[in-house]
C-alpha cells in the first residue's frame, strides 16, 4: 500500500511506524513543512491512564518514552498566595521536541520516507496514494480542501491565552490565579523537565481588553506575564516560542474520512489544553487507525469507517469534559475572590474530580477542605420521598435528614400524572410531625398516564384519561394526547390552584415549598423554547415565557410564609433549548417574584431530551444560578450520597442538594 | 446477586448438540438463568430460535437474550409474537428479553437496514412492543449512550450492561439507577451484567483466541476484553464479589471455551466463594 501522512506531529508519525511495522512492505511517506528540530509548545503531557494504555497496546514505544518522561504525582492550586496541593493525580512529561526526535529516529529505522521543510498546501495532488492522512493539525489543509464532505465546525473559545515557558522549577502540575489593574489572569504550568515547564497565561475577553494585549509584542508579552507573575516566577525568566495571544479554536467534523482520507489528532478534532488530551488524542487514533487496517485489508473504506466508529465515543467524551474545563477557565472572574479553599476545591472538581473519586488519593486535602468550610454538610442535604415507597419510608428519610420533600403532588385532578397520585392531605398527620416539604406541581402534557411502575408517560387508556394543558399543542411523546394550549380562564384556574395547595400547605404544616417548574410539567412547557410556539405575551423572549410561571409564583408566595423553592429545567439537554443566558435570567426573575431557592433540574422538557446521567451530572447548572446569577441554589441530578454533596456545597455551588432516591442495598 | 451462565452459541467450532447438553446440565444448578448473544455476522446460532429450543429441555431456570438486536428483527408485531411465544413455552417468570441496537454495521448492512436509523428503528419498536409482549416478560435495554437509558426508563424493567471490570460496571449502573430515579420511576431498576470464563489446564489461550476473535469489531478494544477474561476460581470469586457490591443483580458468566467440562468448572468455582 502506498501511504501518505500529511504532517510529521507526533500523531501522523506514530501511525507511520504503526503502518510500516505492521507491513514493511507499504511505502509511508510523511511530508512535514518544519525542520526536524524545529518545534512549538515546549511540553507534552500524558496521564497514568494514557502510558497505561499505551503499554497494553506498544511496549515498545511506551518502553523508549519512559526512558525519557518524568513523573510527577501531585496537582497544586496556588491563590492568594495559598497552597492547595492533592496528591495522587500522577502524569508523566516529556519535552515536545525530544517526543518528535523519538520517533522520527523510529520512523527512520523502519524505512518510513521522512520529507521535512515540505509543505503541502493542495492535498489533491496526494489522492493518487491508496491512503492519505490528514495529521496537519488544528489548521489541517486536508481537512480544509474536503470541507464539503468533512464538514467541520471551529468553535472559537471566549478566553485569550499564549503559550510561554520557564525555566523555574516545578514539582508539580501547578496553576496559579493572580489580579493586577486590567483584571485576572490564570497560569497553567506543565512541568516537563526538572527546569523546564510549560507556562500558559490565560486571561478573560474583559482584562485582555483593559491590558491591550492585542498590540503586545512577543517581548511585550513575556515582560508583561513576567511582570504579574513576578512572586510565583522566583527570579526565573519566561520563554517565549511563536507565543503571540490567541483564542482556542475547538475542531469538531461530522465525518473524520472520505474514500481514502482520513483525519487525525488536531486535524479532526481538539480539546481545550486544561484537560492536557492533545498528543494523547493523536496517538490513540493513530493505534486505533492502524488496528482497522490491519482488520481490514484491502479495504481502506471499510476500515476508515470501523475507525471512526471505534475512536468517536471516546473523543466525544473528552471534548465534553474539555467543554466544561474550558467553561470554568471562561468565567473563573467569579470564583476568583473567594477564599483559596473553597477556590482550589470549586477548581479541581470542575469536569474530572468529585469527593468520591479524591478520597482514594488524597483524604488528607479533602479534610483540609472541609475544615476551611466549617460547614457541616448533613445540614444541606434534602430528601425525596421515593416514587413508589410506602409511609415508613417517608418516616425513615424524615427522622434522618433536616428536611424531606414529599413526592410530586397535583394541585388538581387536572394536574395529575397518573390515576395514583397523592394529595397534600395525605400527609395531614406527617407534616406537623416532622420537617417536610411539599413538591407541587400540575402535570400539563405528561398528565393522564400509566402510574410510572409501568415506564414513563405510557398514556392511558383514551377512556380513562382527560383533557390536558401545555403552553403550546405539542405532544409529549408520539403516542401522547394533544394538549390543549392555555387560555387566559386556564391560566386563572391554574394561578388559582397552586395558591390554594400552597395555602393548604402552610395550614398543614409544611416548612418547605417546592414549585415544580420544570421536567415538561405544566409550568415547564411555558419556559422552554422547545415546548412554548406561543405568540401572545407568553411566548417569545425570555421575560414573556416566564410571565405565566413568575404568577404563579407570585400567588404562591403570597399564602406560604415558609421556605420556597422554584425547580427548573435549567437545560433542556437537548439542542434548541434553553440557552444559559435565559437559564440566568429566569433564576434572578424567580428570586426577585420571592423564591427564596432556585433548583436546578434539567432535562425531560420533551422525551427527546438526553440528559448524560452520572454522578452530579448537572451540579454546574446550579453553580452559575448560584455565582453567576447570585440567586440561592439547590442542586439536583445524580447526587447519590454524602460524598456528592460534599462535591457539590463545599465547592460552593448550591446552598443545598436533593438527594438522588437511589438506594443500592 | 443471582448467577447466571451463558450458552456456547457463539463459540467457533462448538460441535452439533452442546447447547442443548449445556443447558440440561446448567438446569441442574447452581445457575439461575442461561443466557446468549445476538449476532447476525458471525457464526453463531440464532438467539430466538435457541432459546425456544432451551425452554423445552429446561424448567427451572431463566432464559434471557442479551442483548438482541431489535432493528434487524422487523416489526415489533413480529417480534412480540416470537418473545410471547419463548415465554408461553418457558412457563410463567421465566424469559427476560434485552434490547439494543448493538455497535455494529456489518450486521445492519447485511441485514439490509441503515445503520443510521437503528435508534429511530428501535425506539417505534419498542413502543408497541411494550404494549404486544405483555406481563411476566422482563425487558432490558442494553447499550451505553444516553438514548439507551432514555428508553429504558420510559417502558423497559431495567438495564443490561456489555460487561467490563466492576468498576465500569459500576459507574454504568450508578447511571442507569441515576436516570431511574430522575424520571421518577419507584423501585430501582433491574440491572445484569455479564463477564467471560475459561477455566481448567489449557483453557486460557483458547478463551482469550475466541474473546479477541467474536470482538475484533472493537479494534484496539479486543485484546483488553481478552485480558479480563477470568480464568481462576479467584478471578471469578473477585468479579463476582466486585459486581454485588456495585448493585448487580444478576451476572452471567459467558463460556469461551465450548466444552462441557467448562460448566463443572465454573459451578465448582462458585461453590468454593
Amino acid at each position: 500500500m502506498r501511504i501518505v501522512c500529511i504532517g510529521g506531529g507526533p500523531g501522523g508519525l506514530y501511525f507511520s511506524i504503526l503502518a510500516k511495522r505492521a507491513n514493511p512492505a507499504h511505502k509511508v511517506t510523511v511530508y512535514e513543512r518544519n525542520r526536524p528540530h524545529d518545534t512549538f509548545g515546549f511540553g507534552v503531557v500524558f496521564s497514568d491512564a494514557t502510558m497505561d494504555f499505551l503499554a497494553r497496546q506498544d511496549q515498545g514505544t511506551y518502553r523508549d518514552l519512559m526512558k525519557r518522561v518524568t513523573r510527577w504525582d501531585s496537582f497544586t492550586v496556588i491563590h492568594r498566595g495559598r497552597v492547595n496541593s492533592v496528591r495522587g493525580i500522577g502524569f508523566s512529561a516529556i519535552e515536545r521536541r525530544q517526543l518528535l526526535l523519538l520517533l522520527q529516529q523510529q520512523a527512520r529505522d523502519l524505512g518510513v520516507e521522512l520529507l521535512f521543510q515540505h509543505e503541502v498546501t493542495d492535498p489533491n495532488a496526494h489522492l493518487t496514494a491508496d491512503l492519505v492522512i490528514g495529521s496537519d493539525g488544528v489548521n489541517s489543509v486536508v481537512r480544509s480542501a474536503l470541507a464539503q464532505h468533512l464538514r467541520p465546525h471551529i468553535e472559537v473559545g471566549p478566553t485569550h491565552f499564549s503559550w510561554l515557558g520557564t525555566d523555574r522549577p516545578f514539582d508539580s502540575l501547578t496553576f496559579f490565579f493572580e489580579a493586577n489593574e486590567h483584571g485576572r489572569f490564570g497560569a497553567h504550568v506543565y512541568p516537563f523537565a526538572p527546569d523546564r515547564a510549560t507556562f500558559i497565561v490565560e486571561t478573560d475577553a474583559e482584562t485582555y481588553r483593559r491590558a491591550g494585549a492585542a498590540r503586545f509584542t512577543e517581548a511585550d508579552t513575556t515582560a508583561y506575564c513576567e511582570r504579574l507573575f513576578t512572586s510565583q516566577l522566583g527570579g526565573h525568566r519566561l520563554l517565549s516560542n511563536r507565543s503571540q495571544w490567541q483564542r482556542f479554536r475547538t475542531v469538531r467534523c461530522a465525518s473524520w474520512h472520505h474514500e481514502n482520507v482520513v483525519l487525525i489528532g488536531d486535524a479532526a478534532h481538539t480539546a481545550h489544553f486544561s484537560v492536557g488530551s492533545g498528543t494523547k488524542m493523536a496517538m490513540e487514533d493513530a493505534l486505533a487507525l492502524s488496528r482497522a487496517l490491519e482488520r481490514s485489508p484491502g479495504d481502506v473504506p471499510g476500515a476508515l469507517i470501523a475507525f471512526e466508529q471505534d475512536r468517536r465515543p471516546r473523543v466525544n467524551h473528552i471534548q465534553a469534559m474539555a467543554r466544561t474545563s474550558f467553561d470554568w477557565w471562561s468565567t473563573f472572574r467569579h470564583y476568583v475572590d473567594w477564599p483559596p479553599a473553597k477556590f482550589g476545591f470549586h477548581f479541581i472538581t470542575r469536569s474530572q474530580f468529585r469527593w468520591d473519586t479524591l478520597v482514594g488519593r488524597d483524604a488528607c486535602y479533602l479534610r483540609s477542605v472541609e475544615a476551611a468550610a466549617g460547614i457541616d454538610v448533613r445540614s444541606r442535604v434534602m430528601a425525596v420521598e421515593p416514587a413508589g415507597g410506602d409511609r415508613s419510608e417517608l418516616v425513615r428519610l424524615a427522622s434522618s435528614h433536616p428536611l424531606t420533600l414529599t413526592r410530586l403532588l397535583p394541585v388538581s385532578d387536572q394536574g395529575r400524572i397518573t390515576p395514583d397520585d397523592g394529595r397534600l392531605d395525605d400527609y395531614a398527620d406527617l407534616a406537623c410531625r416532622f420537617r417536610l416539604g411539599a413538591q407541587l406541581s400540575h402535570a400539563g402534557p405528561r398528565g393522564a398516564c400509566l402510574p410510572r411502575r409501568f415506564g414513563t408517560d405510557r398514556p392511558l387508556p383514551a377512556a380513562e384519561g382527560w383533557p390536558l394543558l401545555a403552553a403550546s399543542a405539542v405532544r409529549y411523546t408520539p403516542a401522547s394526547a394533544l394538549p390543549q394550549p392555555m387560555n387566559r380562564s386556564d391560566m386563572e384556574h391554574v394561578r388559582e390552584d397552586f395558591a390554594e395547595a400552597a395555602r393548604r400547605a402552610a395550614c398543614l404544616g409544611f416548612r418547605f415549598l417546592q414549585l415544580q417548574f420544570g421536567h415538561g410539567y405544566l409550568l415547564g412547557t411555558f419556559i422552554s423554547p422547545l415546548t412554548n410556539r406561543r405568540r401572545d405575551q407568553y411566548g417569545g423572549g425570555i421575560g414573556n415565557r416566564m410571565r405565566f410561571p413568575l404568577e404563579v409564583l407570585q400567588a404562591a408566595r403570597a399564602e406560604f410564609p415558609g421556605e420556597l423553592a422554584v425547580a427548573i429545567s435549567a437545560t433542556d439537554w437537548q439542542v434548541g433549548g434553553l440557552t444559559e443566558t435565559d437559564m440566568l435570567a429566569a433564576a434572578r426573575l424567580l428570586k426577585d417574584d420571592g423564591a427564596d431557592f432556585v433548583t436546578a433540574m434539567g432535562g425531560q422538557t420533551t422525551s427527546q431530551s438526553k440528559p448524560p446521567y452520572g454522578r452530579c451530572f448537572q451540579m454546574h447548572l446550579a453553580g452559575k444560578i448560584q455565582n453567576h446569577a447570585a440567586v440561592p441554589a439547590i442542586a439536583a441530578g445524580g447526587i447519590t450520597d454524602l460524598d456528592d454533596a460534599k462535591t457539590v456545597v463545599l465547592s460552593g455551588r448550591a446552598e443545598r442538594c436533593l438527594l438522588d432516591s437511589l438506594h443500592h442495598t | 446477586m443471582r448467577i447466571g451462565l451463558g450458552l456456547p452459541t457463539a463459540i467457533a467450532a462448538a460441535p452439533a448438540g452442546l447447547t442443548l447438553d449445556w443447558a440440561r446440565l446448567a438446569e441442574a444448578g447452581p445457575f439461575t438463568s442461561l443466557a446468549l448473544h445476538d449476532r447476525l455476522v458471525f457464526d453463531s446460532l440464532e438467539a430466538m430460535t435457541t432459546l425456544a429450543a432451551v425452554a423445552a429441555v429446561t424448567r427451572r431456570v431463566r432464559l434471557a437474550c442479551l442483548v438482541l438486536i431489535a432493528p434487524l428483527r422487523g416489526s415489533a408485531l413480529a417480534l412480540a409474537k416470537q418473545a410471547r411465544t419463548i415465554a408461553v413455552l418457558a412457563g410463567p417468570g421465566r424469559f427476560t428479553i434485552g434490547l439494543g441496537v448493538g455497535p455494529r454495521r456489518d450486521d445492519y448492512e447485511a441485514g439490509h437496514v441503515l445503520f443510521e436509523h437503528r435508534g429511530r428503528l428501535l425506539d417505534e419498536q419498542l413502543a408497541d412492543l411494550v404494549q404486544l409482549v405483555g406481563d411476566g416478560v422482563e425487558l432490558l435495554i442494553g447499550g451505553r449512550g444516553h438514548a439507551a437509558l432514555a428508553r429504558m426508563v420510559r417502558a423497559a424493567d431495567g438495564f443490561c450492561h456489555e460487561g467490563g471490570d466492576p468498576q465500569a460496571f459500576r459507574s454504568a449502573a450508578d447511571r442507569a439507577r441515576i436516570a431511574w430515579s430522575d424520571a421518577g420511576r419507584p423501585g430501582k431498576p433491574v440491572i445484569w451484567g455479564l463477564g467471560y470464563f475459561a477455566l481448567g489446564p489449557g483453557s486460557t489461550e483458547v478463551g482469550r483466541q475466541a474473546l479477541r476473535r467474536y470482538y475484533s469489531f472493537t479494534g484496539v478494544h479486543a485484546t483488553r476484553i481478552a485480558a479480563g477474561l477470568l480464568t481462576s476460581a479467584d478471578a471469578i470469586t473477585a468479579y463476582c464479589e466486585g459486581y454485588r457490591e456495585a448493585g448487580c443483580d444478576e451476572l452471567v458468566l459467558f463460556p469461551t471455551v465450548a466444552d462441557l467440562t467448562q460448566v463443572e468448572r465454573l459451578g465448582r468455582a462458585l461453590q468454593e466463594r
